[in-house]
């Protein structure tokens, strides 16, 4: 995901970047550092928010199978790094997929992508795009 | 119907380490949130 490796890009413009993660707040913060996420995570243990943003589920095939046949060796790497012990805790739903929200400071969703895939996120330049576009308060949020 | 771009975000509550609660709100507040939502084993 590359939001990681370039959040500080997404800071410069004002914005914080948080990670929601299934779980509780330790499971989340477990997996988050496992993960080596450099930014804030916060667990959403009933998946609620994952729900209101209405972030789709995939099937069995596309999360498990189908990965291994389109480039097998990415796919071992990211369950070698991934780690069983890390990822599979209890609230764990390995068909959940993810997505990016932007939020403004009137708290107006100003942007949303919902992954289609598990490899599914947007890259870093177009959440600066759309932070960039963002209208400018007179404290700069 | 779903949520779309221009609507208002849930405030929903959230968990930090040691299950503090966070409420989305206090973040957006303070400026520009951008919400990862993480996919887990891999």
């Amino acid at each position: 995901m590359e939001v990681q490796e370039h959040h500080a890009e997404i800071r410069a413009r004002g914005a914080e970047v948080v990670a929601v993660a299934q779980g509780s707040g330790d499971e989340a913060a477990r997996y988050c550092r496992m993960a080596k996420i450099g930014y804030p995570c916060l667990g959403d243990p009933d998946k609620e928010l994952y729900r209101l943003f209405s972030l789709p589920r995939d099937g069995w095939w596309n999360v498990t199978v189908k990965p291994f046949l389109d480039e097998p060796g990415v796919a071992f790497d990211r369950i070698r790094r991934a780690s069983l012990k890390g990822s599979l805790m209890p609230h764990t739903d390995v068909l959940q997929l993810g997505g990016v929200a932007i939020v403004d400071s009137r708290g107006i969703v100003r942007y949303l992508h919902r992954s289609k895939r598990t490899d599914d996120y947007p890259p870093t330049s177009e959440l600066v795009a759309a932070l960039d576009l963002l209208p400018r308060s007179p404290s700069g949020a | 119907m779903s949520l779309s771009v221009g609507d208002p975000a849930p405030d929903a509550v959230l968990f930090g380490e040691g299950d503090r609660e966070q409420r989305l709100s206090e973040l957006w507040k303070r400026g520009p949130t951008v919400l990862v939502f993480l996919r887990h084993f891999g």
